[in-house]
C-alpha cells in the first residue's frame, strides 16, 4: 500500500478553499442584506426625517405640563385629551403670529375604544392666557401652542395632555398624500368671499366656492373649501365646527386603508406643516388605537347656543361663553 | 477577468438595493393611486343602452362596457343630462362661475344657454352665478336648473328655476324660494304631471342643516314635502313608470344609503334600505326601470365608481354589482342614461 505524501497538504488546502468560500458567500449575502437595508432605509428616510422635525415639541406645553404625560401617555391604555390646532399659515400672516381657524378637544378612551370631539367656536370672546381678553383664536398668535393650550386649560377647566398642529396648506398635503377622502357633505356650501390665500400673489383676493352636497370624493383643496367656508352658512362658525369633525372622521376612515408603505408620502406631505408634542413612540402607539375605534363610537359635541351666545365686543361679532353650561359639559366629557 | 466579478457583484447589489426601494412602493394602499382616464378601463359586465358621466373635468360615453371621451379637458364639464334629440345638457364650471350648454352627441358645443359670469372692468366677485342641475323638463322644451338668485353679500342660496330652451335669453322663471344661508333648493327632477321633485335644505330642530324631498306641482306654488328632516335624503330620481322614486338618505350623518318607495304622485310609500354597505351617490333609473346605476366607491376612501343594482323594487333586490375599476367619477354629476 502507498501513500501519497501530498495528501494532508491537499487536505488542507481543500479546507482553506471550503473556508475561503464559505466566507465569500457570506460576504456576498450580507452584501446583499446591507443593500437591501439601505433600500428600505432609503424609502423610509422622509418618515425618519418627519419624525425629528414633527414629534417631540413638549416645549410647547405649557410649564410643569411635561410631568403629567406619564401619566396620560397613549400606551398606558388611560383617556387621554388632545388639542387639535388648525391654523392659518397662509401668506396674510407671518409664521409666528397665527390666528387658529379650528380648535377641536378630542377625548381617547382607549378601553373603551371611544372618542369625544368637542370643537371650540374660534370667534369665541375668553380671557386669553397671559393677560386680557380677545377671540380665542388670537392665544395661538400669542405664544404658539404653548398660549392656546393655557388659554383652554384655564378657560374651559380641562386638563390637555398633547397638542397637534398643522397649518393649511398642511391639511391640503396630508389629504392629498392619503388619495383623497370621502365626505358626505352636509348641505350646499356657498361662499362669495372665500380666501383665495393659498399659492397667490395676493393673499387678500377672494373666490367663489359652491361644494355640492352628498357624498363625494375629495381632494386636498376641495376638503379645505368645505371645512373652511363660513360666510354662506346659517350656523357661520358652527357649521364649519361639524364640517372640519366631519372630515377627521373621514381622514380616519382613510387612515385606516393604508399601510406602513404610505407613511413617507404623508411624512413628506406634512414636513414643516404639522407640529406635535407626542414622541414618535407615542404617535406610533396611537395610530392603532385610531383604527380601531368605530364611527359610531365617535361623539361629537358643538358649542350652539345656549352654551353660547352673540354679542358685538370692541367692534368684533363674538361668540360668547355660558360657562355655567359649557364647564358641566366638559367636566362630564373631558375629566 | 477575475477584477471584474466583485465589480459585478457590487453593481447587483446596488441594483438589489435599488429594487427593495422600488419594490416597497408597490405595496402602498390602492387608495391612494391616482384614478385611471375611462377610456383606459373596461367596465367588468355591460350595461344596456349608452351612460354619460362625468370624472375630472370630462363627459365620457358608456357604450357596449367601452368609454369614449366626448368632450374636451379644459372647460370643467360635469352634470350630463339627456335632450329628446339625443343631445345633451352639461355643466361647463370655471373658477367663479358655471353655465349650461347644449353639446352635440360628438362632443362639441351646440350651443350656450346661460352666461353666468361677471363681464365689465368694475365687475365684482359677487356678480358671477353659478348654474347647476340642468335638466329638461317634461313639456321637452324647458330648461331647468338651480340657479344662485336671488342673492345678497354673504348669502348665496340655489333656487329651481327655468328658461325655455328655443330662447334662453329670455327672463328665466323661479319656481322655489329657498331658506337663507343653507345652501338652499337644488337637484330638480321633471314629473309627466308637469311638476317637479327637488331637494330643498333648512334648519331643522336639532339646528342642523339638512335636507328633504319635495313635491311640487308648478312654478311659485307651495311645495309638499315627501320625506323628513331625520332623514336628510337627496338625489331623488324617479323610475320610467313613475310609480317608484330612488334616493339617497344620510340621517344626517357621515352615512349616505340608497332607498327606494313607491310614489303614487303625491305622497311616498314605505321606504326599503337597498344599499348601505357603502356610501351611495347619483343614482338613475335604467330606461327599462329594470335596475338603478348609481355611484358609490369600492373601497372605504376611494374613487366613486359605477355600480348596478339589478330589481331594486323586489322584497329581496339582487347584489349590488360594481361596473368600473380604478376611476375617480364624479359624484356630484348623476350618470345620464339613453335607451339606445
Amino acid at each position: 500500500m502507498s501513500v501519497d505524501p501530498r495528501q494532508p497538504r491537499r487536505r488542507r488546502a481543500g479546507l482553506r478553499d471550503g473556508r475561503k468560500r464559505r466566507t465569500r458567500v457570506a460576504l456576498l449575502v450580507l452584501g446583499f442584506l446591507c443593500s437591501g437595508l439601505a433600500g428600505g432605509v432609503a424609502y423610509f428616510m422622509p418618515v425618519f426625517s418627519a419624525a425629528v422635525t414633527i414629534t417631540g415639541h413638549n416645549d410647547q406645553l405649557p410649564s410643569g405640563q411635561v410631568a403629567g404625560l406619564a401619566t396620560s401617555a397613549p400606551g398606558s391604555k388611560a383617556p387621554f385629551t388632545v388639542l387639535l390646532l388648525g391654523s392659518d399659515n397662509d401668506a396674510k400672516f407671518s409664521s409666528n403670529h397665527l390666528l387658529t381657524q379650528s380648535m377641536i378637544l378630542v377625548r381617547v378612551l382607549p378601553q373603551e375604544k371611544r372618542v369625544v370631539m368637542l370643537s371650540v367656536p374660534r370667534d369665541l370672546w375668553v380671557p386669553i392666557a397671559g393677560g386680557g381678553s380677545a377671540k380665542i383664536d388670537a392665544a395661538y398668535a400669542r405664544n404658539g401652542a404653548r398660549s392656546a393650550i393655557a388659554t383652554v386649560e384655564q378657560d374651559f377647566h380641562v386638563h390637555i395632555d398633547h397638542y397637534v398642529w398643522t397649518g393649511l396648506n398642511g391639511l391640503i398635503a396630508l389629504i392629498d398624500a392619503v388619495g383623497g377622502v370621502d365626505v358626505v357633505a352636509s348641505n350646499p356650501v356657498m361662499d362669495d368671499f372665500y380666501p383665495a390665500d393659498i399659492d397667490t400673489t395676493n393673499p387678500y383676493a377672494f373666490e367663489r366656492v359652491a361644494v355640492l352636497p352628498g357624498a363625494q370624493h375629495m381632494n386636498g383643496p376641495e376638503a379645505l373649501q368645505y371645512v373652511r367656508s363660513r360666510h354662506g352658512d346659517l350656523r357661520e362658525d358652527f357649521g364649519r365646527s361639524e364640517r372640519q369633525q366631519q372630515l377627521l372622521l373621514a381622514l380616519r376612515a382613510k387612515a385606516k386603508t393604508l399601510s406602513a408603505t404610505n407613511l413617507p408620502d404623508l411624512a413628506g406631505a406634512l414636513q414643516g406643516e404639522m407640529s406635535t408634542d407626542m414622541s414618535l413612540s407615542q404617535v406610533a402607539e396611537v395610530l392603532p388605537l385610531a383604527s380601531g375605534l368605530s364611527l359610531s363610537e365617535v361623539q361629537r359635541i358643538i358649542l350652539l347656543p345656549p352654551y353660547t351666545g352673540s354679542e358685538t365686543i370692541d367692534g368684533q361679532d363674538a361668540v360668547t361663553p355660558n360657562w355655567d353650561l359649557i364647564r358641566p359639559l366638559v367636566a362630564t366629557y373631558f375629566p | 477577468m477575475r477584477r471584474f466579478t466583485p465589480i459585478g457583484l457590487m453593481a447587483l447589489m446596488a441594483l438589489f438595493g435599488f429594487g427593495v426601494y422600488h419594490v416597497l412602493g408597490l405595496f402602498k394602499s390602492d387608495t391612494t393611486r391616482a384614478a385611471t382616464k375611462p377610456t383606459e378601463e373596461q367596465t367588468h359586465f355591460i350595461l344596456p343602452g349608452t351612460l354619460y358621466l362625468a370624472q375630472d373635468g370630462a363627459i365620457y360615453k358608456l357604450h357596449n362596457g367601452h368609454f369614449t371621451h366626448l368632450t374636451d379637458d379644459t372647460h370643467g364639464w360635469m352634470q350630463p343630462s339627456l335632450l329628446a334629440d339625443g343631445r345633451l345638457l352639461a355643466v361647463a364650471r370655471a373658477a367663479q362661475s358655471s353655465d349650461v350648454f347644449v353639446v352635440n352627441p360628438d362632443g362639441t358645443v351646440a350651443q350656450q344657454l346661460t352666461h353666468n359670469a361677471a363681464t365689465g372692468r368694475h365687475a365684482s366677485i359677487d356678480s358671477n352665478h353659478w348654474s347647476f342641475y340642468p335638466v329638461l323638463a317634461a313639456d321637452g322644451a324647458t330648461l331647468l336648473s338651480a340657479y344662485d338668485s336671488p342673492k345678497a353679500g354673504y348669502m348665496v342660496d340655489l333656487a329651481i328655476w327655468s328658461r325655455p330652451l328655443s330662447s334662453p335669453q329670455s327672463t328665466p322663471r323661479r319656481w322655489t324660494s329657498p331658506n337663507d344661508y343653507t345652501g338652499g333648493d337644488i337637484m330638480p327632477v321633471p314629473l309627466q304631471s308637469g311638476g317637479i321633485l327637488y331637494v330643498k335644505y333648512a334648519a331643522d330642530s336639532k339646528e342642523r342643516i339638512t335636507s328633504r324631498i319635495y313635491l311640487q306641482p308648478r312654478a311659485g306654488a307651495a311645495g309638499t314635502p315627501l320625506t323628513s328632516a331625520d332623514d336628510d335624503c337627496l338625489w331623488p330620481s324617479v323610475s320610467p313608470d313613475q310609480r317608484w322614486v330612488a334616493m339617497v338618505c344620510t340621517g344626517a350623518s357621515q352615512q349616505a344609503q340608497l332607498e327606494v318607495a313607491p310614489f303614487d304622485g303625491a305622497t311616498l310609500g314605505p321606504v326599503h334600505v337597498v344599499v348601505n354597505d357603502r356610501l351611495t351617490a347619483a343614482p338613475v333609473w335604467a330606461p327599462d326601470g329594470r335596475g338603478i346605476a348609481y355611484l358609490a366607491p369600492a373601497s372605504a376612501g376611494g374613487g366613486f365608481q359605477l355600480w348596478w343594482l339589478a330589481n331594486p323594487t323586489r322584497p329581496r333586490p339582487d347584489q349590488p354589482q360594481q361596473v368600473t375599476e380604478n376611476l375617480a367619477l364624479d359624484a356630484g354629476s348623476r350618470p345620464a342614461w339613453s335607451a339606445s
